[in-house]
């Protein structure tokens, strides 16, 4: 469980949660905002994802998460999901970050990833702290209809305080998701979803690394502190695993090894995801593993609203590579809409009479944009209260002016054996980019 | 109720009076003193800035009866009285307070002049009707065709008017306390109108700075919308908006601008001096208000009385209901009576031969009968009056307590919430702008409403102090 054992160095409260076996959300900092129980429920014999071993399969890695530990019973593989109000932090360890109250599984949001085999039974039980009714949907499994989990179609709706239990067998392998189908636009943009990964019988598509995330968008806006579920395009966080950049994990892998990144999408947005470095190739969705004649290489993938998506490639060449949604605004964190274009507004002089009216005002904006992490980095420009800026994130070489949904593929010859990261990639000689002059007027001779 | 508790004691100083007149004894005549210390401390404090004595300083007698009538002044000591001998004239030009506006009003203003000479009018007219008895003489030479002249000379006293001088100087003593309660009166609504004027010319150069600010930032707004504009970002039509909101801003200003020279030349005015006199350096802004006065019944109904003891217009009135009992009193005694002279005469004969004797002169005429009649009609109408009035201030002091307290909860809930949300309002903008959350224009715009809210804070500032000035003018205050 390196993964775990990384995110703890790296201060995550939830890597701590995780491996204590406690499922305590990450606290936030406000504490006006209510604490959920714990799971004790949830401390099953085997905390080790039995599942991905049985399969010979390597363990899911769920960015910033964790799979959820089961138990074997009366030939079922058992879980137990709890739906309640929680805590979350969108950007843990990181000054300023966004907090809000949301709905989550066992503590989180996206709940803990499922990992199951591909013929097994499964028998999960559900219990709802949630202050309305709510079901799950198993997005993708083949299953009896009864267990589809739709409130109102297939199975009335679990009353708050109940536990419900979903059994059934499966019978197809691949990535899939869980989410709630009652009340699903309030309660999935609030934060009740999950992934549901299917390995196969037998290895023959075996994987080294096996990444997981679930794309999401978020309206949280400045000084509020629950989404609104209201909005249906202008979104402002855009997350992996509910997490922003740059507090997203980087996915660490040795070179040569296959990687898998496993990406399912319950935004309202598509996403066009984008890995430098590599071709990957699609090898599956939601609806199971696509067949090898219609691979084909690519480095960008659409992931469309309610889908999933397999990615893999080797890692054959070392470095820092960014993977992140190629949507420009998908990486920045909240930004307003139908502001006036600052670039090439000369406004420095009237700047100074503006601030004898109003202390404070700044002009930014004349040669671009990116002064703008400058400034907020260096506290001279105060936000809006539970409110990060739109760039964030500081790299080997200066600011990132990144946000949402973008995090990095760290490919090294070793890795720390504590599965620690391995701080930035260092450019051997000759292979990076270099300055030949500083005249503006430079020409080529 | 105070009046008729006034009027029983008027009552018994008049039989006390009449008793006197019958019987012949001496009566003690009250003199002025008691008058001057019946005037509240305003009244005495204008009679001293208009060098007017107020008449009979020397020190008489007391009254027998009436002194229940002037008793409890409540307000104390002008507080103009303080600044007012230290700093005519003699410190360097300085911000210019209530206090020091009212004394350069009573030191400049023809009003406070006029008031002066009525009042002083007014004493003279009360002196002449209590004037001593009069003598009268006369001397004939009455010369026949022959022989020596007849020579005749008389001299006689009318009676009434001697006999009645105890009673009219008792009544003088009356009408001069009305007198000087009734200037009293005027001069603390000269006060008033000039503490009212000043809080205006203030409050509405206080509006007329915010507003002016206001249209500073729109035109700051106005021009970086210009900027935008310059560097394709903000199209002809969105630059013109901001134009147009920057005019309408400036027009706001110039039309406050315009009130505020109004109400300084108001106050000039009344201060008897040009507006442009370095004198009238005002205040940026109206101190804080008052205490707001108590919603419960049972304070304002202690208002109420304070107010029925210390009004001088009532007291004036009061003091005008004694002065016409007495004087119906006399004319009544009299009306009965025919008018005599007593005196002697001489009278020496054409033959020389002299004779002299007591002489005793009698007239009556149904005229008399009439003047008593006005005279107790008088009386009914003054007491009337009086009794009107002091309903009048009643409520008077009902509806200004109740519309103080309103203009302060409006004055506190504009500066103590409203100013103070739109503060955080504004600073919220800043912070969303920081974040690129909202436009550079959204902060400025919040900027413009922070400074028109002022305006309207300031306004309810205004129309508080005005509502409190009215209130102490209800209560008959030296404010
Ligand atoms: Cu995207």
């Amino acid at each position: 469980m390196n993964f775990t054992r990384r995110q703890l160095l790296q201060g995550g409260g939830l890597a701590v949660a995780a491996l204590a076996g406690s499922t305590a959300p990450a606290v936030a900092a406000s504490s006006s905002l209510p604490k959920s129980a714990p799971h004790p429920l949830e401390n099953f014999p085997d905390p080790l994802a039995p599942a991905a071993r049985k399969a010979g399969q390597a363990p899911v890695t769920t960015l910033n998460g964790r799979s959820l530990p089961a138990r074997w019973r009366d030939g079922a593989r058992e879980f137990h999901l709890v739906a309640e109000e929680i805590e979350h932090d969108f950007a843990p360890g990181q000054a300023g970050s966004t907090r809000i109250k949301a709905w989550g599984y066992n503590g989180t949001t996206p709940g803990p990833t499922l990992e199951a085999v591909e013929g097994e039974r499964v028998r999960i039980y559900l219990t709802n702290r949630l202050p309305e009714h709510t079901s799950i949907h198993w997005h993708g499994l083949l299953l009896p209809a009864g267990m589809d989990g739709v409130s109102g179609l297939t199975q009335a709706p679990i009353p708050p305080d109940e536990t419900w239990v979903y059994e059934f067998e499966l019978r197809n392998h691949g990535t899939f998701l869980y989410h709630p189908h009652a009340d699903e636009l309030l309660q999935v943009a609030t934060g009740l979803m999950g992934m549901f990964i299917v390995h196969p019988r037998g290895s023959e598509d075996r994987v080294d690394r096996d990444f997981a995330m679930l794309l999401h968008n978020w309206s949280v806006h400045p000084g509020t502190y629950r989404p609104d579920p209201s909005v249906m395009t202008d979104f402002n966080l855009w997350t992996f695993n509910s997490v922003v950049f740059p507090a997203i994990d980087s996915m660490l892998v040795k070179r040569g090894e296959r990687v898998r990144i496993r990406i399912g999408n319950l935004s309202m947005h598509d996403h066009p995801m984008h890995l430098h470095g590599f071709r990957f190739y699609v090898t599956g969705g939601d609806g199971g593993r696509w067949p090898r004649h219609t691979w084909h290489p690519e480095v960008t993938a659409l992931v469309a609203v309610g889908q999933t998506r397999d990615l893999e490639f080797v890692a054959d060449v070392n470095g820092d590579w960014a993977f992140h949604c190629h949507k420009a605004h998908h990486t920045m964190n909240a930004m307003g809409h139908d502001i006036p274009n600052p670039l090439g507004v000369k406004q420095q002089d009237l700047a100074e009479r503006i601030r004898e009216v109003l202390p404070g005002y700044m002009a930014m904006g004349e040669h671009g944009m990116a002064e703008h992490q400058v400034h907020t980095d260096m506290g001279h420009m105060e936000g809006p209260e539970n409110t990060m800026p739109m760039m964030m994130g500081e790299g080997p070489f200066g600011k990132l002016e990144m946000g949402g949904m973008f995090t990095v593929v760290k490919v090294r010859d070793e890795l720390p054996k504590d599965g620690s990261d391995p701080g930035w990639y260092q450019h051997p000689r000759g292979t990076q980019v270099r300055r030949v002059s500083q005249d503006p007027a430079f020409r080529l001779k | 109720m105070k009046i008729f508790d006034v009027l029983t004691r008027a009552r018994t100083a008049l039989a006390l009076a009449g008793l006197m007149a019958l019987s012949g004894c001496a009566v003690s005549v009250p003199r002025e003193a008691e008058v001057r210390t019946q005037l509240p401390a305003t009244a005495r404090w204008a009679a001293s800035v208009w060098g007017a004595a107020i008449p009979g300083q020397g020190t008489g007698d007391e009254p027998s009866d009436g002194s229940g009538v002037g008793s409890g002044v409540g307000s104390g000591a002008a507080p103009a009285e303080a600044s007012v001998g230290a700093s005519v004239g003699t410190s360097p030009p300085r911000v210019l307070t209530a206090e020091g506006a009212v004394r350069l009003a009573f030191g400049e203003n023809p009003r406070a002049r006029l008031l002066r000479a009525e009042f002083l009018k007014e004493m003279a007219a009360v002196d002449a009707a209590a004037a001593a008895g009069g003598v009268s003489w006369s001397w004939s030479r009455l010369r026949p065709e022959a022989g020596l002249a007849q020579l005749a000379l008389a001299l006689s006293v009318p009676l009434e008017d001697w006999l009645t001088l105890p009673a009219r100087r008792r009544q003088a003593y009356w009408d001069r306390a009305a007198a000087a309660q009734r200037a009293g009166w005027e001069t603390l609504q000269l006060e008033h109108e000039v503490r009212i004027a000043w809080a205006t010319a203030v409050g509405m150069a206080q509006r007329s700075a915010e507003l002016a600010t206001a249209a500073e930032v729109a035109g700051l707004e106005a021009e970086l919308s210009s900027r935008y504009h310059d560097a394709g970002s903000l199209s002809r039509a969105d630059w013109h908006a901001h134009e147009l909101q920057s005019g309408e801003a400036l027009s706001a200003a110039a039309e406050a601008s315009v009130a505020a020279a109004i109400a300084r030349a108001t106050l000039a005015t009344l201060l008897g001096l040009p507006s442009t006199d370095p004198r009238l350096l005002l205040p940026e802004q109206l101190p804080a208000l008052p205490q707001i006065p108590s919603a419960d019944t049972e304070r304002t109904a202690a208002l109420a009385a304070q107010a029925l003891r210390q009004r001088l217009d009532l007291r004036a009135a009061r003091s005008g209901v004694t002065a016409r009992l007495l004087e119906a009193a006399r004319v009544h005694r009299w009306s009965k009576l025919p008018a005599l002279q007593l005196g002697v005469e001489s009278e020496r004969e054409p033959d020389g031969e002299r004779r002299r004797g007591p002489a005793l002169e009698g007239e009556w005429s149904p005229v008399r009968v009439a003047e008593a009649g006005l005279a107790t009609a008088t009386v009914n109408a003054a007491q009337a009056q009086a009794e009107l009035l002091a309903v009048q201030v009643v409520n008077e002091v009902t509806l200004r307590t109740q519309a103080y307290r309103r203009a302060v909860e409006l004055a506190n809930l504009q500066s103590e919430r409203l100013v103070p949300l739109q503060e955080a309002k504004l600073s919220e903008s800043l912070k969303r702008y920081n974040y690129m959350l909202e436009g550079p224009f959204a902060p400025l715009e919040e900027r413009r409403h922070g400074a028109a809210m002022a305006a309207r804070a300031s306004e309810w500032q205004l129309a508080a102090w005005v509502a409190f000035q009215e209130l102490q003018q209800a209560l008959g205050d030296a404010p």
